[in-house]
């Protein structure tokens, strides 16, 4: 059990992250969600002892983890930046994981450089946005490290990059479970590999909670704009689409079995709650409301 | 592997390159000068005895800016990396001040051989060996220590907080430079008695160490720029 109690970064005057309390259940991949500038990055970097804490602690099965070698050994902290030297070649950047790292898979490291085509002899400072993200994706998950943190991983990938690094992740998920953390922006495009979404807004913990059950907080309502503005009075709307004459609508809460058997009726369509409308909505500084 | 062990292997193929191209500008200079006439001083001396103070100095800087993060992203602690890095520093200062009384032995022969000391050259003696070594040791230590030491000062706080602590960062160096050293002519120079030289530039470089530990020992794992 990872667990963070009243972890505080602050950075001179500007606090990053607020007395979090926060008990991250081991085996599961969860979401971290923020907008820029949220404290994303620091709570990671905490969580990670990259940074101690100006107050509060991390404790992983009940040991303080800032310095504790036993923890440290087994997190894996992948940053957007890349913690390598530029002047490095990728295959040194790989042998020195594998000389550091107990955990390290070098085999399927091999394997994941095949599948994201990466060249072994290249430096790292020629290396494209993308292909760094690649190479920080190699690293996070060949470490097998029982906390696996990847930070805006995806960064400058293209769309087949991020699929292969979706699929491969899932799929060394299952075979070796482990905690992984996920920072993104693509909430719609990986919502689907979260088990819980953890959602920050200016330094605090917005929401902790299963993935399916955020879904279960909302639907989404499409069909004729006139007749979906109709159902939707008096609901809070989370999030809105509009093509020609179709409007989807997302509300917020449950309905009532009644109402959408009387939508249905009228050629309305239901579907579940998109997390990315519930996370515009719970962090957005404008809430949206349905009197359009 | 240990963090010692992994900076060995790290920095195996730059040392190696430092003491390849050492070599040959000792061996195409002192060929060059030996055109002319008998060599007066200890060309040896000169380039790698100035090498034994600068390369530390520069590969301390490397260790804390360049390869600390390193190690940090692969799951060793702060402290595992400064113990790592005390015996790294330990073998550094041994095998460069050895190298220079080596290389000063082995010129000193070769030139012997061939008849090639001119008046001043500082002649080599097995006797001497170790008192050279230990005028060599203080100053290798301390400029290591100091760029350590300085590195630590700009990676823990901003530019100009690191830009204002080179002075005490310089410490050691200074220390040790201005007690004890040895000279191209092979003079060995030192400011005190040896004993208390040696002890005043140890004090400053172990002050130095320490004030090392205390930067790093809770340092946030800084971001590669760009």
């Amino acid at each position: 059990m990872i667990e963070l109690r009243g972890v505080t970064v602050r950075y001179g005057e500007t606090v990053a992250v607020d007395a979090i309390d926060l008990e991250l259940p081991p085996g599961k991949i969860y979401g971290l969600l923020g907008r820029n500038g949220s404290g994303k990055t620091s709570l990671l970097s905490a969580l990670a002892s990259y940074r101690k804490p100006s107050a509060g602690a991390v404790f992983v099965d009940g040991e303080p983890a800032f310095e504790n070698p036993r923890v440290v050994r087994q997190t894996s902290f992948i940053r957007d930046t890349l913690d390598l030297n530029d002047s490095d070649r990728v295959r040194t950047a790989l042998d020195i994981a594998s000389w550091l790292r107990p955990t390290w898979d070098a085999d399927y490291a091999a394997k994941l450089v095949d599948v994201f085509q990466l060249d072994t002899r290249k430096r790292v400072s020629s290396l494209s946005r993308g292909q760094r993200s690649m190479l920080g994706v190699v690293l996070g998950l060949a470490s097998r490290a029982a906390l696996t943190i990847l930070d805006e991983s995806y960064l400058g990938m293209d769309a087949v990059a991020r699929t292969l690094f979706y699929r491969e992740l899932l799929a060394d998920y299952l075979a070796h479970p482990r905690t992984i953390v996920l920072s993104t922006h693509l909430i719609d495009e990986v919502a689907d590999l979260f088990e819980r979404v953890i959602i920050m807004d200016r330094g605090r913990i917005l929401l902790h909670d299963e993935t399916d059950s955020l879904r279960g907080r909302g639907v989404t309502v499409t069909g004729q704009a006139e007749r979906v503005t109709a159902f939707a009075a008096g609901h809070t709307v989370l999030g809105e689409q509009s093509l020609g004459g179709v409007r989807a609508l997302t509300l917020d809460g449950r309905l009532d079995p009644g109402d959408i058997l009387l939508g249905e009726r009228e050629g309305l369509t239901f579907g579940p709650l998109g997390l990315q409308d519930l996370f515009v909505h719970l962090t957005s500084q404008q809430p949206l409301e349905a009197s359009r | 592997m240990s963090v010692t062990a992994v900076l060995l292997r790290l920095f195996k193929p730059i040392v190696l390159w430092v003491l390849a191209i050492l070599t040959a500008v000792e061996v195409i200079a002192v060929v060059a000068i030996l055109s002319v006439g008998p060599i007066k001083f200890s060309f040896w001396l000169v380039v790698f005895g100035a090498a034994a103070k600068y390369w530390p100095l520069v590969a301390g800087i490397l260790l804390v800016s360049m390869y600390f993060r390193l190690f940090a992203s692969n799951g060793i602690t702060r402290h595992e990396f400064l113990r790592g890095l005390a015996v790294f520093w330990l073998g550094i200062i041994f095998v460069v001040a050895a190298l220079v009384v080596l290389g000063h032995a082995a010129e000193s022969v070769v030139l012997g051989l061939l008849d090639q000391r001119g008046d001043g050259y500082p002649v080599f003696r097995f006797g001497e060996a170790a008192s050279e070594f230990f005028h060599v040791l203080p100053g290798t230590a301390g400029y290591l220590t100091s760029g350590i030491l300085i590195a630590a000062g700009f990676y823990r706080f901003r530019p100009w907080t690191g830009v204002l602590l080179i002075i005490p960062g310089a410490v050691p160096a200074g220390v040790a430079e201005g007690l004890i050293k040895i000279d191209e002519f092979g003079h060995l120079t030192q400011r005190l008695p040896l004993a208390i030289a040696l002890t005043i530039s140890l004090a400053a470089t172990v002050a130095g160490g320490l004030a090392t530990h205390r930067l790093m020992r809770d340092v946030a794992i800084r971001r590669a720029t760009g």
